[in-house]
């Protein structure tokens, strides 16, 4: 199959379109605009609507109505907006709707700036809005794994009844590479028979977020809660670089693991036993298989384009079996593969 | 093989085309690539930079601090990105508008007089044409052909009309810098 030559966020647009999207509402900031132009150029003519919304809020709540009725739906946005949808997923998560949520994260807080960052992994991973909800988010870090992991966050949200988030950021967003756009399989999945799509001939459906009788809420709380045991049990999915005899392991996700790979081939150049471990699913977490690997005795630092998030979650999977050390710059900062080998090569 | 190439200018002259029809050449040429464009807050008139990876082997960061090759279209580009290029690197720059003294030893300095190259092309602007020919011709990196047919499939309908003239530049950049009758390309090129 021939490779086809695209920036990350317009792959992303288009495999979404691929996978069955109907439905696309947001409202544009940089660095994801690409993903909102190129839905309005191109989702009409495959039958389905784009809708430049009136603001962030407005955006995610279409979603919510797109999403009620049936209808595969996304929006997207850059950290500030996201920040904006909070209480619009959270709705999404307590009715338990499918919805698709692009994060191209860019330096904060606030305004911030315009560069790559991965400072909304707390936003993303523990769950933004109120409440006790987990979003499955997916970490793709090349733009053929934008492809393939956008497709597949649209089955993954159908499957669970949950929004699914995907996690990138501006570089990831921003640059071209070759991929291959491997055709959309749809695998088996359960009729919406709970859509609100036209009642005749069966009794109303009722989408809501709102559950005020006795122990209604505790008792929705508890499917939530087994939904998400489900998907640590079966949809954890994480990728390895020279970890079989690693006594450093560096851990990082998006587009700092492109970075550390990189600084992980150098180091093995030099002899030095470390590897990679990057997590591809943020949530659910590899905690097991960071567990299995601290108590074989290795030593971690978490890389990331941010303060120290990822790292606590690594942290919680270690449970004080071995050493975990953090390397990282916040607002924006990208660290490049020699500065990362420098701080590595003395800790292996 | 690695080369990590930065070009720059300012915004309109065709610098992200430049690194887009490198980038896709390269991909025709089976090789590793990424291009990642200076974005957002630039405007008309502002500084526009594209850095493009290719090697023969999984690339990992896109972004690097270093390049290898430096392509340079304007003054403000030269003095900034200049002192950054690897020692050993290749410095191309448009010699008709570039005129800072930015002096190295330890790096190659190639001067292309894109204004010279695009004279005889009836008020042709495509000074970003005539580097990119320079570019293939001293780097040896993607085939030109490669660089063709890049140009036919990315190039915009409504921009059809350009595509010779822009292969004919790109030919000419290319034959300033290497040793073949510029005649016989020309030939070659209508054929």
């Amino acid at each position: 199959m021939n490779k086809a030559l695209m920036k990350g966020n317009e792959a992303l647009a288009l495999a979404a379109i691929h996978a069955g999207c109907k439905f696309y509402a947001g409202y544009p900031i940089t660095p994801q605009n690409e993903i909102p132009e190129y839905m309005s150029r191109t989702l009409p003519a495959w039958g389905g609507a784009f809708v430049q919304a009136e603001s962030e809020i407005a955006a995610i709540n279409m979603v919510f109505g797109a999403s009620a009725c049936g209808a595969r739906a996304m929006t997207s946005s850059s950290s500030p907006g996201i920040s904006l949808k909070q209480e619009g997923i959270s709705f999404l998560a307590g009715a338990e709707l499918p919805a698709v949520i692009v994060n191209m994260q860019r330096g904060g807080p606030g305004l911030g700036n315009i560069s790559a960052s991965q400072a909304d992994y707390f936003q993303a991973v523990k769950g933004g809005g109120h409440g006790d909800y987990r979003l499955l988010v997916l970490a793709p870090f090349t733009v053929q794994e934008i492809w393939d992991l956008t497709m597949l966050a649209f089955d993954k949200a159908d499957e669970y009844r949950n929004p699914v988030m995907i996690l990138g950021d501006s570089i990831l967003g921003q640059m071209m590479e070759p991929f291959i756009p491997t055709p959309y399989m749809k695998p088996a999945l359960p009729e919406k028979t709970w859509a609100l799509n036209g009642c005749a001939g069966r009794q109303p459906n009722v989408v809501k977020s709102l559950f005020v009788g006795e122990g209604e809420l505790e008792e929705k709380n508890y499917v939530l809660q087994d939904k998400y045991r489900r998907m640590k049990a079966k949809d954890v999915r994480f990728q390895t670089q020279d970890i079989e005899d690693a006594e450093l392991i560096v851990v990082s996700f998006g587009i700092a693991a492109r970075i550390s790979t990189e600084a992980v081939s150098m180091l093995r150049k030099t002899g030095k036993r470390v590897g990679h471990f990057r997590p591809i699913t943020l949530f659910p977490f590899p905690e097991k298989q960071i567990h299995d690997l601290a108590r074989r005795g290795a030593k971690f630092i978490a890389v990331e384009l941010n303060a120290g998030q990822m790292v606590e979650d690594v942290r919680l999977a270690v449970n004080g079996k071995s050493e975990v050390l953090f390397y990282g710059r916040p607002g924006g900062g990208v660290i490049t593969p020699e500065e990362l080998y420098d701080r590595l090569k003395d800790e292996c | 093989m690695k080369k990590r190439v930065i070009i720059a200018g300012s915004g309109g002259q065709g610098i992200l085309f430049f690194g887009q029809l490198l980038t896709y050449a390269a991909m025709l040429d089976g090789l590793e690539v990424t291009c990642f464009p200076s974005y957002g807050a630039e405007m008309r008139g502002g500084t526009a930079n594209c850095t493009v990876i290719i090697s023969d082997s999984v690339i990992g960061s896109p972004v690097i601090r270093n390049p290898d090759i430096l392509v340079v279209l304007n003054d403000a580009s030269y003095i900034r990105f200049s002192e950054k290029l690897s020692s050993g690197g290749i410095l191309i720059y448009d010699s008709s508008v570039v005129n800072s003294g930015v002096h190295r030893e330890d790096i190659k300095t190639i001067k292309v007089p894109a204004n010279d190259i695009l004279s005889s092309f009836n008020g042709a602007r495509s000074a970003n044409m005539a580097m990119l020919g320079a570019f293939i011709a001293v780097t040896e990196i993607v085939e030109i052909d490669s660089v063709f047919r890049a140009l036919d499939e990315i190039t915009p309908s409504r921009r059809r009309a350009s595509l010779d003239v822009n292969k004919a530049i790109i030919m000419k950049g290319y034959s300033s810098l290497y040793d073949v009758p510029l005649n016989t390309l020309e030939g070659n090129l209508k054929g």
